[in-house]
C-alpha cells in the first residue's frame, strides 16, 4: 500500500465511523453500542443505504461520498473536540486494537497491506463488482444486468462489501487494488473487538476475554482478510446468536445482534435464511414468555432496535427490487428445483454420501474434531465434577440449544444446497465448503465459550458475586 | 510393596492439587488454569502468525512478477503464434473460459467480447497487470485472437 492509499482507507474508517455514530446517536443507541466497533459496522450499512438509494434517486454515487463523507468528518471533528475524552478513549481503543492484531495476526495484516487479490471469489466476485461500481459511478444496471458478466460473476450477491470498496475507490480517486481491500482488515479489528466487548458483557475479565477472542478469531483467519466474504458474515451471525440469546440480555444486546445480522444479511445470500430463523426463533421466544407473563423488557424491540433493523433491512429489500426490475438472477435456481421434489429428493439420496464425506474431510482440516472434543470435554467437567456449581444444574442452557440447533441447521441447510446444485456436486464442494462451513465452526467456538463459563461457574454469565478463592 | 506405597502417595498428592476442579471456593484456581491454558494457546498462536507472516513475506517477495502486485504497472503484450483459422487452441480448452474472464476483470470496463476476432490484441498493446491464479502471469494464456503471452512488466 502506497501513502495515499493508506490515507484512503483511513479517511474511509473516519467518515464511516462518524457516519455510524451520528446514526447511532439519532436512534438513542444504549451505552452497549457505543463504541467505535459498533459505529464502524453502522456506518458501512449507511454507505450501503446511500449508494441504493442513489440508484433510485438518480444521484451520482460520487456525490454521495463526498457529501455524506464530508458531512460525517465535519460532524466527527466536531464532535471529537466538544467530546474529547469520549474521543480519546476511542482513539486509545484503536490503537490498541492496532497493537493486538500487530503481535497477534501479523500475517492477516501483511495479507491487507501487501498482499494482491489472488482468491477467485476475491477478484472475480466482489472487489470486481466494487470495480464495476467505482467505473459507473454507481450500482448500475450496465454491469449487474449484463448477462455476459452474471453468467460468471454471481452479480446477484448482495453489495456490502463492493460498496465499501467503491467508497476507497472514490476517495482515493483511482481503482487502487491495494487500497480498495483495505476495509477487510478494519472489519476484522471490528470483529475482534466486538468479540471482545460480547465476553466481557457476559462476565469474561478482559485477560481471559482477549485471550478468547483471540483464539477465535483464528479460526479460518486468512478469509477475513483475503477477499472472501463468508467470514464477514460467518462472525456476524455468530456474535449475534451470542449476544441475543444470552441470559442477562439487556435492550442494547438486542439492538447489537439486529445491527450484527443486518451487516450479515446484506453480505451473502446464505446469511438469509440464517437471519430469518433467528428472527423467527426471536419472536416465538418473545410469544412464549409474553404468554406466560414474563414481560422483560430485553425481549421487546426498543425504538433503536427499529431504526437499526430499518437500515439493515432496507438496502436488502432494495436490491431485491433492484434485482427483479432488472432481471437479475442467481445461478443455483434452487427455488425452481425445489418446486420439482421427486427429482430434488433422488438427487439428496444420489449425492449426500460425497457431501457427507467432503463435509467430514473439511471438518478434520478445520479442526472442528479438536473443538468439539474440548466443547464435550468442558462440558461434562462443568457437570460431573464440578456439581457444587449452581449454574451446571441444567444439562443444556436456552443459549446452548440455540447455538447447537444453529450447528445442525447450518448442516441441513448445506447439505440441501449442495444436494440440488446444478454444478458437478464434487466441484462445487471443493471451491466451498471450507468457506461455508465456518458458521457451524464459529457456533462451536461459541458453545465452547459457554462451556468454560460454566467451568469457572458464571450463573446467568456472571462471575460469582465475590471472589471465592483462599 | 513400598514402590506401591511410593506410588500411592504420589497419587494422592495429584489428587489432592486436582481437588480444587470439584470444589466451589477453587473457583478462582479454576480461573487461573482456564488463563494459563488459553494464555499458552495465544502465545502458541502468536508464533505460528508470526512464521506464517514470514513464509507469506517470502512467497511473494521471490515472485520473479512482485512488481506486477503494485497497482498501477502495466505489461506489455507479445503474440507468440498467429490465430490464422480463428478457433480457440491452447494448452487446454477448459483454461480458455478462465483466461477470458480474467482478461475482462483486468480490462474492465472493456469487456472481452471486445477481444473478439474484429478487436484482437495487438502486440505491444499495454494492459494494468492484476496477479493471477488459475492462470500464471508468466505464462502463456489463449484468447481467440491467438496464443499469447504478457512478457514485461513496465513502471
Amino acid at each position: 500500500m502506497s501513502g495515499l492509499d493508506v490515507l484512503a482507507v483511513c479517511v474511509y474508517a473516519l467518515s464511516t465511523v462518524a457516519l455510524g455514530a451520528l446514526f447511532l446517536l439519532a436512534v438513542a443507541a444504549p451505552s452497549l453500542l457505543r463504541s467505535a466497533a459498533v459505529a464502524y459496522l453502522a456506518g458501512q450499512l449507511i454507505w450501503l443505504l446511500l449508494y441504493q438509494l442513489a440508484i433510485w434517486m438518480h444521484v451520482p454515487a460520487t456525490m454521495v461520498v463526498w457529501g455524506a463523507g464530508g458531512l460525517g468528518l465535519a460532524w466527527g471533528a466536531i464532535a471529537a473536540w466538544r467530546s474529547r475524552w469520549y474521543a480519546l478513549r476511542w482513539l486509545l481503543g484503536a490503537l490498541l486494537l492496532v497493537a493486538i492484531v500487530a503481535c497477534c495476526f501479523p500475517h492477516a495484516l501483511y495479507t491487507v497491506l501487501r498482499v494482491p487479490l489472488i482468491e477467485w471469489d476475491a477478484r472475480s466476485i466482489w472487489l470486481f463488482h466494487g470495480k464495476a461500481i467505482w467505473v459507473h459511478g454507481g450500482i448500475a444496471p450496465d454491469y449487474f444486468a449484463d448477462p455476459s458478466f452474471a453468467r460468471w460473476s454471481h452479480t446477484d450477491y448482495p453489495l456490502l462489501l463492493p460498496v465499501q470498496s467503491a467508497v476507497i475507490g472514490v476517495l482515493r480517486g483511482e481503482w487502487s487494488e491495494m487500497a480498495v481491500k483495505g476495509f477487510l482488515g478494519l472489519n476484522f479489528m471490528a470483529y475482534l473487538w466486538l468479540l471482545h466487548a460480547t465476553l466481557v458483557r457476559r462476565g469474561w475479565s478482559h485477560l481471559l476475554s482477549w485471550c478468547a477472542s483471540i483464539l477465535m478469531m483464528g479460526v479460518a483467519l486468512a478469509q477475513y482478510v483475503n477477499g472472501y466474504a463468508d467470514n464477514h458474515y460467518a462472525m456476524p451471525l455468530a456474535l449475534a446468536a451470542l449476544l441475543a440469546f444470552q441470559p442477562n440480555r439487556s435492550a442494547g444486546c438486542g439492538a447489537l445482534a439486529a445491527l450484527l445480522a443486518g451487516i450479515a444479511l446484506n453480505v451473502k445470500n446464505e446469511a438469509f435464511p440464517y437471519v430469518l430463523l433467528g428472527a423467527v426463533l426471536w419472536g416465538l421466544l418473545w410469544l412464549v414468555r409474553h404468554m406466560r407473563g414474563h414481560r422483560k423488557e430485553s425481549w421487546l424491540p426498543t425504538r433503536c432496535m427499529w431504526g437499526i433493523l430499518l437500515v439493515g433491512v432496507v438496502p436488502f429489500c432494495l436490491w431485491l427490487l433492484f434485482r427483479s426490475v432488472h432481471g437479475v438472477e442467481g445461478d443455483l435456481h434452487l427455488g425452481s428445483r425445489l418446486l420439482t421434489p421427486g427429482a430434488s429428493i433422488s438427487l439428496w439420496i444420489q449425492r449426500a454420501p460425497v457431501i457427507l464425506d467432503a463435509m467430514g474431510r473439511m471438518h478434520v482440516q478445520l479442526h472442528t474434531p479438536l473443538l468439539f472434543g474440548m466443547v464435550l470435554a468442558l462440558t461434562l467437567w462443568a457437570r460431573v465434577l464440578a456439581k457444587d456449581v449452581r449454574a451446571t444444574s441444567d444439562v443444556l442452557t436456552g443459549e446452548e440449544h440455540v447455538l447447537w440447533g444453529g450447528v445442525v441447521v447450518t448442516h441441513l441447510l448445506l447439505l440441501s444446497v449442495y444436494g440440488l446444485t446444478p454444478y458437478d456436486v464434487r466441484w462445487h464442494l471443493g471451491t466451498s465448503l471450507s468457506r461455508l462451513l465456518v458458521l457451524p465452526v464459529l457456533l462451536l467456538a461459541g458453545l465452547g465459550v459457554c462451556a468454560v463459563e460454566k467451568v469457572l461457574g458464571y450463573q446467568g454469565n456472571r462471575p460469582p458475586s465475590e471472589p471465592v478463592g483462599k | 510393596m513400598r514402590w506401591v506405597t511410593h506410588r500411592l502417595s504420589h497419587l494422592q498428592t495429584v489428587i489432592r492439587m486436582t481437588e480444587f476442579i470439584r470444589k466451589p471456593e477453587g473457583c478462582l484456581q479454576r480461573r487461573q488454569l482456564v488463563v494459563v491454558v488459553l494464555g499458552a494457546a495465544v502465545l502458541l498462536y502468536a508464533v505460528h502468525a508470526w512464521r506464517s507472516a514470514f513464509e507469506l513475506r517470502s512467497t511473494f517477495s521471490s515472485l520473479p512478477f512482485d512488481a506486477c502486485f503494485i497497482p498501477g504497472m502495466v505489461a506489455t503484450v507479445e503474440f507468440l503464434e498467429a490465430d490464422s483459422d480463428s478457433r480457440v487452441y491452447g494448452p487446454s480448452l477448459e483454461a480458455s473460459p478462465f483466461v477470458f474472464q480474467r482478461l475482462s476483470e483486468m480490462l474492465y470496463p472493456v469487456q472481452y467480447s471486445a477481444l473478439s476476432e474484429a478487436n484482437p490484441l495487438v502486440a505491444g498493446d499495454r494492459y494494468v497487470l492484476l496477479p493471477e491464479d488459475e492462470v500464471p502471469v508468466a505464462s502463456e494464456v489463449v484468447c481467440q485472437a491467438g496464443v499469447f503471452r504478457i512478457m514485461k512488466v513496465l513502471p
